[in-house]
């Protein structure tokens, strides 16, 4: 039975080779995009997991709220560990990790000696012996409970070993940091699986630093991580932990006034990638809310491939009305009908799946590049993908299956052979409502993009409040030392240089200092005023193209600058002083210290347009983190190679790092850019898949209506009368897609904006075009079928009634 | 071997009421060969259908061998068919996909017959039809006159009891009328009780009895000699 089944399956989708290849390409593109889609999100649902002790680790995570700043750091103070891990017994194992970058300690950049050559690193953290008993980091070379006990050692990654001496074993070896300090190695681990939300390639001992000796509170710059028993009181754990932080608070008083609070949270480690909007975090978080997004997408997609498999099926049904007659008057049951049609159609979701996944293969790469991520086909995927292709398969195969082979097997035979069962093609209400169902996901999705491309337009052509256009960025100047300072003004004077400057903060760069100024002597901890606190020189405002709106700029020559001040509009305000000109603010950190406002600037973005332009204060003095310099030349690789010949000149053995700040700005962005592109990938897919299936739909209703179009011709109707009548039963379907469409993708999208701080509107025109073009998609299909019936000759279309 | 009594079936649109057939009452005999003809519409193919249990009597009675049949579900009627009852229609009813042989075959694979003794009697049927050497061909391969006999061949294949023939010659021109004709005589004269409907009376010839229907009634019954 089942070899007849498969026999006759295999021939009618033989026979029917548009009707199969329609299906299979829009099932096997549907499919493959599918696969994509949840490789991502299974990388993304991975992160953290390799840790066999995971659901047990927690961050300790502030969320505090003063003055009306503060918000969720994943940061919390350095002595807070120690004080805690043996009063509380749930408690196993504790672990401080101090990520260097930005966060005050020094220092602040490593570059470690390999020859002569020293070479910046970034992936350096300060931590303690208990990391490898909390995290799954097998070493392969040393002793996990020992290798971060002593001072100045260091333990390293396999690729990072191999990377300076060329073998794994290393243990024992030195490493020298800044050309000042001497690290020994004492373990080398595995790499970091790329699904972690902290990949470092140095584990420095923590009991090098200073701050780990003096052990006072005050500094919060410490991700302190804990291995709690099973069973714990999370709950009650943070309330107990919040009380000792309060307790060791410059003022316990000051968190239950004014609205202002402390609270502990104890973040599962396996949140603390896709659920985690704390500050400081250690790793470029992942969003839920993106995951969701393309889960949806996912499954949209599908299912309009599902839905061209049903409709194309339903539509074909009249034809195999016929055989479906036959076989019951020779006395076929009703479920071998249903057995068979199933196994039409699970032979074609197979055939398509087994497309899908070379497809899902081969795009791969191409995927990884637009997602930004390192998927691949490894054996373990395949040990959960094999098994769920399968449940795809036969549910697919199922749905897609099961109208065509329970209604068709439902017929009266004699109805059938008698030629009784209407076979209209208009009388499909389930079939109207696939269709729109497919274009109202299609309509969706082209809005969503244009609003997605509109935002990113108007965040590129944006006025920022600085100019970012030719400006280069030299970095890892600090290596220069003095020099840095006379390297800018020799950079300055290089024809073709407008302007240089010296300073580790640009707008668009990573560089920042928080700090707190206050309008009093007196330092009352109610009136912080929480602001960037850039150290620059006098050609910063002028490089940058900074606007100044009252006072003046640094000087030179004005001795007092050294605690000369520029504000932006954002902290005037905030200081609330009608005319802040002349004003003095008072600093507290290394003593009191006194700043006069010299000038106030205009608000520059230097954060993401997400958030609201914070305060920020440029200060007059030396900060030689950076050089940025402006340029005006129509040969910039000229320019280009006379900066670099200068850095050379200053520093032989150091490579020429730099970067140009609109590529900066852009970068900032380029997750969204990255969606963006994702976004409209995925629309025209689902275009194209419900487009496969309306060009489907249409050869049938064109076939179906063949007499009628016959007849109608006869009687003298025209060919645009013909083509006009078979294409608005299509269109009307699309303009009810639109209707159903427009408000839900408006809403959305316009909730997609609320995350941006400076953002466009959706325009009347953006959801006009879409559901224009919508039409016109659908059109271009329908008419290629209509006028292809309409234009054919009568007489063939009755001869053969 | 078939015996109605006072059959009766509407048809019912929205606001007509067709009778279709109309206190219809016939006998026939096992080993008989009954031709039905009559104008269009008087209810031939209603008639037909509800004699091979493809639809249902509105009022009266139908026993079958001895079984009352009028009012069974349709999966025992379907199960009565499979076993009993061969169709032979005007337009052949082949199956596109399937070859010669296979068509012949499906309805043993219905009845559960097994493979082996399914070839067995298949290639026994196809000698027997002269199709043989068409098995592995495709019914759009074939002369209609051929198609017919694979026609034949699939209603036979079972050992019905009954063939029930609508229009058998209607798609043929006369020398394959002809000879379908006489392939059913012959399967009449081996014991198979045939009824067929049919517009030609050149072929209600071939029948011992035609049964004139008008209206719904039968109006005149002539015996053949």
């Amino acid at each position: 039975m089942i070899r007849n089944y498969l026999k006759t399956a295999y021939r009618s989708l033989l026979k029917n080779k548009g009707f199969t290849a329609l299906n299979v390409l829009g099932l096997s593109v549907g499919l493959a995009t599918c696969l994509l889609i949840v490789f991502y999100v299974v990388d993304e649902l991975s992160y953290d997991r390799y840790n066999t002790k995971a659901d047990r680790i927690y961050r300790l995570t502030l969320d505090a709220q003063l003055n009306g700043h503060g918000g969720l750091y994943a940061t919390s103070e350095g002595p807070l560990l120690p004080a805690i891990k043996n009063t509380f017994s749930e408690i196993e194992k504790s672990v401080r990790v101090v990520d260097a970058s930005g966060l005050f300690i020094s220092p602040s950049k490593f570059y470690f000696k390999k020859g002569v050559q020293n070479i910046q690193e970034t992936n350096v953290v300060y931590t303690e012996p208990g990391l490898f008993d909390i995290f799954t980091l097998p070493m392969v070379d040393g002793s996990p409970s020992t290798a971060l006990n002593d001072p100045h050692s260091a333990v390293i990654t396999e690729s990072t070993a191999k990377k300076y001496f060329n073998k794994v074993n290393v243990v024992g070896q030195t490493l020298t940091l800044n050309d000042t300090s001497t690290y020994k190695i004492t373990g080398v681990i595995k790499d970091i699986p790329a699904q972690s939300h902290f990949n470092y390639n140095f584990f420095l001992s923590f009991s090098t630093l200073p701050e780990s000796r003096i052990g006072g509170w005050g500094y919060s710059g410490v991700h302190n991580y804990v291995l709690l028993k099973p069973g714990s009181d999370i709950k009650k754990l943070e309330t107990q932990i919040a009380s000792i932080e309060i307790k060791h608070s410059f003022s316990a008083a000051a968190w239950s006034t004014n609205g202002n609070h402390f609270r502990m949270i104890l973040k599962p480690l396996l949140d603390i990638h896709l659920k985690d909007d704390s500050q400081y975090s250690l790793s470029k978080n992942g969003s839920m809310e993106y995951v969701y997004i393309f889960s949806v997408i996912a499954i949209f997609i599908l299912l309009i491939a599902c839905v061209n498999f049903m409709n194309l099926s339903t539509a074909r049904s009249s034809k195999r009305a016929k055989e479906v007659g036959v076989r019951k008057v020779l006395g076929s049951a009703r479920k071998n009908l249903v057995a068979q049609f199933l196994t039409e159609s699970i032979l074609v979701t197979l055939v398509s799946t087994i497309i899908a996944v070379v497809l899902a293969f081969a795009l791969l790469p191409l995927f990884n590049q637009m997602a930004d991520k390192q998927l691949a086909f490894t054996a373990q995927s395949l040990s959960w993908l094999l098994p769920s292709l399968i449940v795809i398969v036969l549910v697919i195969g199922f749905l897609a299956g099961s109208y065509p082979a329970f209604f068709l097997s439902a017929f009266q035979p004699i109805d059938v052979l008698k030629g009784k069962i209407s076979t209209g093609f208009k009388g499909g209400f389930l079939r109207s409502f696939l269709v729109v169902f497919q274009f109202s996901i299609s309509i969706f999705l082209i809005i969503g993009t244009l609003v997605i491309y509109n935002q990113l337009n108007y965040i590129h052509n944006k006025s920022l409040g600085f100019d970012r256009s030719q400006v280069l960025v030299i970095k890892n100047t600090t290596s220069l030392g003095k020099n840095a300072q006379i390297l800018t003004q020799e950079l300055k004077q290089l024809p073709g240089v407008v302007n240089a400057t010296m300073s580790a903060y640009t707008p668009t760069g990573s560089d920042r200092l928080k700090t707190g100024l206050f309008p009093h002597k007196i330092i009352d901890i109610k009136e912080d005023m929480l602001t960037e606190f850039w150290s620059v020189d006098e050609n910063y405002i002028n490089t940058m193209g900074i606007k100044l709106i009252a006072g003046r700029n640094f000087s030179k020559n004005m001795a007092t600058d050294s605690s000369a001040i520029i504000v932006n509009e954002a902290f005037a305000k905030k200081f609330g002083e009608k005319d802040p000109l002349n004003k003095i603010v008072y600093r507290f950190s290394y003593g009191l210290q006194a700043f006069h406002i010299v000038g106030v600037m205009k608000d520059f973005n230097y954060e993401s347009l997400k958030d609201k332009i914070e305060p920020a204060v440029l200060a007059y003095g030396p900060d030689n983190g950076a050089i940025s310099i402006r340029m005006h030349s129509a040969n910039l690789t000229t320019l280009m190679a006379q900066v670099e010949n200068k850095w050379k000149s200053f520093s032989p053995n150091q490579a020429f790092s730099y970067s140009f700040m609109d590529q900066e700005f852009d970068a900032t962005y380029r997750s969204e850019q990255r969606i963006g592109t994702i976004f409209i990938a995925f629309t025209t897919l689902a275009i194209a898949i419900a487009c496969l299936g309306l060009f489907g739909l249409a050869a049938y209703a064109a076939e179906q209506r063949n007499k009628e179009i016959g007849i109608r011709k006869v009687l003298g109707a025209s060919v645009s009368t013909i083509v006009s009548m078979l294409s608005m039963d299509f269109i009307k379907l699309v303009l009810i897609s639109i209707l159903i469409a427009t408000p839900l993708a408006w809403w959305v999208m316009q909730k997609w904006l609320q995350d941006f701080a400076y953002r466009t509107s959706i325009q009347w025109y953006v959801l006009a075009m879409a559901g224009a073009g919508a039409i016109l998609i659908a059109f271009i299909t329908i008419s290629f079928q209509s006028i292809k019936a309409a234009l054919n000759n009568p007489v063939d279309s009755l001869k053969s009634e | 071997m078939i015996k109605i009594t006072n059959l009766e079936k509407f048809y019912r649109t929205e606001e007509v009421e067709t009778i279709a057939l109309n206190k219809l009452s016939i006998e026939v005999k096992t080993g008989e060969f009954v031709a039905i003809m009559g104008p269009s519409g008087c209810g031939k193919s209603t008639l037909l259908n509800i004699l091979g249990m493809l639809d249902d009597p509105d009022e009266g009675s139908y026993v079958f061998n001895g079984i009352e049949v009028a009012h069974f579900t349709e999966r025992k009627r379907a199960d009565l068919r499979k076993h009993n009852i061969g169709f032979v229609f005007q337009s052949f009813n082949l199956i596109d996909e399937l070859t010669v042989f296979e068509n012949v075959e499906l309805p043993l694979i219905y009845t559960g017959v097994p493979s082996a003794e399914r070839v067995k009697r298949v290639e026994e049927v196809l000698d027997k039809m002269q199709i043989m050497h068409r098995r592995n061909h495709y019914p759009q391969q074939l002369s209609g006159g051929q198609q017919q006999r694979v026609a034949i061949a699939r209603a036979v294949v079972n050992k019905p009891k009954l063939i029930l023939a609508d229009e058998p010659t209607g798609n043929l021109d006369s020398s394959n009328g002809n000879d379908v004709m006489e392939l059913l005589t012959d399967l009449n004269e081996q014991g198979t009780t045939i009824i067929m409907v049919t517009h030609s009376e050149h072929d209600a010839r071939y029948s011992h009895r035609i049964i004139r229907l008008l209206d719904g009634q039968s109006v005149v019954e002539n015996i053949m000699v």
